[in-house]
Parts: C-alpha cells; structure tokens; sequence
C-alpha cells in the first residue's frame, strides 16, 4: 500500500452515468488483486475532503495500468468526470481484502447488480486467464443499465441477465437456482445488492459451496487508522454474536455469513 | 540548520510535530506511509481501562473543509493491548503519549495508574471530552471543578507529564485551562474536536448512527487558532495545538498564537505524506525568514 501518483490515460463515459478511468499507476496496477481498491483524491485541493474509493475494475499489468468503472452519484464523482488526459492523479492503494479464489478453482459464478458488478469484472478477469470457466449472473433496474457486459463477453463467460423492468417477479439467482443441483461452483461472488447476497448464501449453505461478497461504506482514510467504515457483521460461524468490521481493512471483500449470519 | 526540538512538560520532541490520537498508524502499524524518526512524538489510539466497541454506523460524513465522525473510541481490552500494542510501543525510537479516557474519575484513575506503571510511555495525554456519567453527562473538559478534582486524582498516580486535552467549550475554556494547571497538569493538548451533526434532508433524521458527533479538519481551524490564543495568555504551561493542522503555514499559525508543539490529526486520513512534508517546509521557513530557534515563534503573535 502507498500514496503515489498516476497519469490519467483515458477517462469516458460509458452509459447513463457510468464513466470509465484509466490510470497508468504501475506500483498499484502491479500489485492491485480483484476486490481490492484503490482511494482516488479527485483534484488537487482539499474540497472534496475525503478521498473517494473504488474497487478494481481491470488491470493491464504489463502496461502498469488499472481500470476503476464509476457512478457519479455526488460532488467528488462529478468532479471526475472533468479529469482530463494525460493529467496527474493521487491515489493510495491498493487496499483492503480482495476475494479469494481457490487454486483448485475449475467454475465460479459471479453475481452483480448495477454498479456493484465493477469488482466482479476484475475477478472474472483474473478467473477466465487462469483458464476457470466464469458464469456471470447480472442484474440492474433497466436492460441498458447492465455492466461489463462487454468484458464478461471478451472473455467467454456464460451470462444470465436480469432487469427489473422486464421481470418485476423473479431474481437473476433464479438462474443459478436452477443449475446449481447439476453444476458444481467452486465460489460465488456478489456485489451490489443485499438481496441478491442473502439468496446467494441461503444457495451456498444448500450446496456447499463458498461464498463472498464485496461491501461498500462511506470511508475517511481507507486504510484502517479512522475505524469510520465499520459495518455490523457477524463474529464467527459458532456463535450469532455481532461486532463492528472494517469495510477497509477486515473488507471489502467478506464471506456471506459475516453478513448475513449462519442461521438466516 | 534551525532548532526544531521542543520541550513539552520535559518530554523532548526533536521537532514540534506529533499526531492525534486516533488518527496515525493503528494496528500497530505506525511506517506504513513513512519513517516514525520523523515525528517529535507519537501518539497512539486512545485506551480505556474496559473493551468498548465503539459507536453504531453509519461513523462518517462529509462536511465542508471537513469530517464529521463519530466513531466514538473504540478500544480493545486491558489485557489485548498489553498483549498486542505495548510490545510494538516499546520499540518506537521516539517518545510515545499515551492517550487514556474514561467516563468516571475511577476509570480515568485506573487506566492511567495501568498505563504508567508499563513503564513505556514518555507521557500521558487525558481525553476530557467524555461525558462524566456521574455527573449528569456534562464532559469533564467543560467543567473547571470536574477537571480541577480529575487531574488532583490522577496526578496522584504518576510521575510522568500529563497532559490535559480540553475540548472547545468557549464559555469555559480558559477557566478548564487555569484549573487543570493549578491541579497539576504539565501541559494542555487542544483543541479535541467540536461537537457537531448533519441531518438528511431527504429523511429528515440525523446522517450518523450515533446521531450526534464532532467536526474535524480545516473547517474548525480558526476556533482552534483562537482558542490557544486565548488559553496561551492565560496559563504558562506549554500547549499542543491541533485543530485542523494540513500543512506548514497551519503549524506556524497554531506556534505563533501560542502551541509549542502540534499535532496532526484528520490530515492523515488524506494525505499520508502531510506530515514529512510540512516538517521540510517548516524548515526551509524557518531558513528562509532567519529564525534560529522554532521556540522563537511559540506566542510571537501576541506581541
């Protein structure tokens, strides 16, 4: 982890407000692992404040470069939008647990919604080049508001989309549903949707499989010194005892039933 | 090259920079950004003498030129700290303030007795911004009498320098100043952030879980100016400023109003590297205007 500086290499708008930024960063692009992130300072000045985080969308690590896939939702994402080519960005990363894929791995699935597919990208990534074969279960309100499908398709995954307009009954994991008493996953991944997550852990303690999901939380520092992150999750698996976790440092990346609890 | 050490209390910090509490390196992990030897002194998370989890979330929000937190000092066991950060604390090659809280004069009294007898620490910073439970929740800190009954408790206690960290109550800040003094205190950190809070408009109900929290960063830095303005003409013992601090001419401002060391806090969350870089600046200032001595600048606007 280190503060150092990258050069924006391209920063375009995707759809609706979505925008994509490419830094040339390589000590973090090199490092950088799927569901990690890096904490962007969007200008020079102190207003924004805080810095803004966000997960790893892609890496390019021969070229030291990273990807991160925004929603401008407020001021500081805004102000990304008017980041221009070729200018000097700070940034601290990377940060925080990122999700772990078993070496054994031969099939994951993952499951997103909305923007919360950004890190599930970089995971699939990560997957497909080590030759693990990657279901993608996507969900977002509106069809045109489903993300990576590109990416997802670039590298071969098997997709199963969802948009609430479509169908307001059933849920992208009714997809997994049905494969899963003939299909054996190696890990599941969600992001993006609380809903999504608890269907996804009531699946993986049906079939035994393992299960992690990426949160997201208003943050200071992003690397553990502010304990501002935290979330109330659940301690361990033998007891139904909760604590405060820090999405930062214990996260972002945690397994199902730190969040949603053994017994739900 | 100009003098940088400072004497706060007799802990000698070769320069006048060291960090509040709760803001640098936690986890044991204090050169995560860079060398520890570059701070006058460190101050570590803040203790108390019982496990407390800390407050509900949501703990953040953004206000302008600032933090809103309320975070609410969490705190691992006795036993756990002893275990896990004193063996870390007592490798740190410069002096360490301990920052110790609690919510009754028993508590405080406990832990800073615990604390001193460790043996590690140069110093012991006292959190006066707790609500004193047994006085009907008005913080210590707000109360000359309060304060003035604490520090002759716990000065009892130990022998290291203790010092007082006021929060900014402008009604009575000056008289908490006197009184701690006169009790015994060797030196006063302030100012601990203001109590503060934002309500969504969209709900109409407060952002933070613990619905009330305090303001930091540079928003509040012109309280925390004028406050050790006014607490430096009323007391002789030396003053740790902080409130806001980003950057070189900030240490300057807090010196000359009367701070004879500084702390870094909110800023840390930012920017990791304010700190190496406003103790570069603050040297080539003090080269460039011919100040031998930073001790030359401590209260040199009331003249």
């Amino acid at each position: 982890m280190q503060q150092t500086a990258g050069t924006i290499v391209w920063n375009e708008h995707q759809m609706e407000d979505v925008w994509l930024l490419t830094i040339e960063v390589p000590r973090i692009a090199q490092r950088i692992k799927p569901g990690q992130f890096v904490q962007v300072k969007v200008n020079n000045l102190l207003d924004p404040f805080l810095r803004r985080p966000f997960s790893l969308y892609r890496t390019f690590r021969d070229e030291g470069k990273l990807q991160l896939l925004y929603k401008v939702v407020g001021k500081g994402t805004r102000l990304m939008t008017t980041l221009k080519e070729g200018t000097s960005i700070d940034l601290i990363g990377p940060l925080g647990r990122g999700f772990t894929l078993p070496h054994h791995a031969e099939k994951i699935a993952v499951v997103g919604r909305g923007i919360g597919t950004a890190p599930l990208v970089a995971l699939a990534d990560e997957a497909s080049n080590k030759g693990v074969e990657v279901y993608c279960f996507l969900s977002a309100e509106e069809k045109h508001k489903l993300v990576g499908l590109k990416e997802f398709k670039e590298m071969g995954c098997e997709l199963y989309l969802h948009a609430d307009t479509e169908d307001n009954v059933k849920m992208v994991t009714d997809y997994l549903k049905k494969l899963l008493p003939a299909t054996q996953f190696d890990g599941v991944y969600v992001c993006g949707s609380k809903r999504l997550t608890r269907e996804v852990h009531n699946l993986s303690k049906k079939y035994g499989f393992m299960s992690q999901v990426s949160l997201e939380q208003i943050m200071a520092c992003g690397h553990g010194d502010c304990h501002g992150c935290v979330v109330e999750l659940y301690q361990d698996k033998e007891r139904s005892k909760k604590c405060y976790k820090r999405v930062c440092k214990e996260g972002p990346v945690f397994e199902t039933w730190e969040v949603v609890g053994v017994y739900a | 090259m100009p003098n940088l050490c400072v004497n706060i209390a007799g802990i000698k910090m070769k320069n006048p920079f060291t960090v509040g509490s709760g803001t640098f390196g936690n986890d044991g992990e204090f050169e995560k950004f860079f060398p520890i030897e570059l701070l006058g002194a460190l101050t570590p998370k803040t203790i108390r003498s019982y496990e407390w989890p800390g407050n509900p979330p949501p703990r953040l929000a953004e206000a302008a030129a600032g933090l809103l937190s309320s975070v609410g000092i969490p705190s691992k066991s006795w036993e756990r700290f002893v275990k896990e950060d004193v063996p870390v604390l007592k490798k740190i090659p410069i002096p360490v303030i301990q920052s110790v809280i609690g919510r009754t004069e028993e508590e405080y009294v406990e832990i800073v007795k615990k604390c001193s007898d460790l043996g590690v620490f140069a110093g012991i910073e006292l959190n006066l911004s707790c609500p004193n439970l047994k006085q009907g929740g008005l913080s210590f800190g707000s109360d000359p009498q309060a304060s003035e009954s604490l520090i002759k408790k716990v000065r009892k206690q130990t022998k290291l320098p203790l010092i007082a960290k006021l929060p900014p109550d402008y009604s009575n800040i000056v008289n908490v100043a006197k009184a701690v003094e006169s009790a015994g205190a060797d030196a006063i950190a302030m100012i601990n952030a203001p109590r503060a809070m934002a309500i969504d408009y969209k709900t109409r109900k407060p952002v933070l879980g613990n619905k009330v929290g305090a303001l930091s960063g540079p928003a509040i830095k012109p309280i925390a100016v004028y406050l050790v303005w006014e607490v430096y003409k009323a007391v002789s013992i030396p003053i740790i400023g902080m409130g806001g601090i980003v950057d070189f001419r900030d240490v300057i401002e807090f010196m000359s109003a009367g701070a004879r060391a500084v702390a870094f806090g909110t800023i840390n969350f930012i920017d990791t590297q304010a700190i190496p870089r406003a103790l570069k600046d603050l040297e080539n200032y003090l080269i460039e205007n011919n100040i031998d001595d930073v001790n030359e600048i401590v209260g040199c606007a009331h003249c």
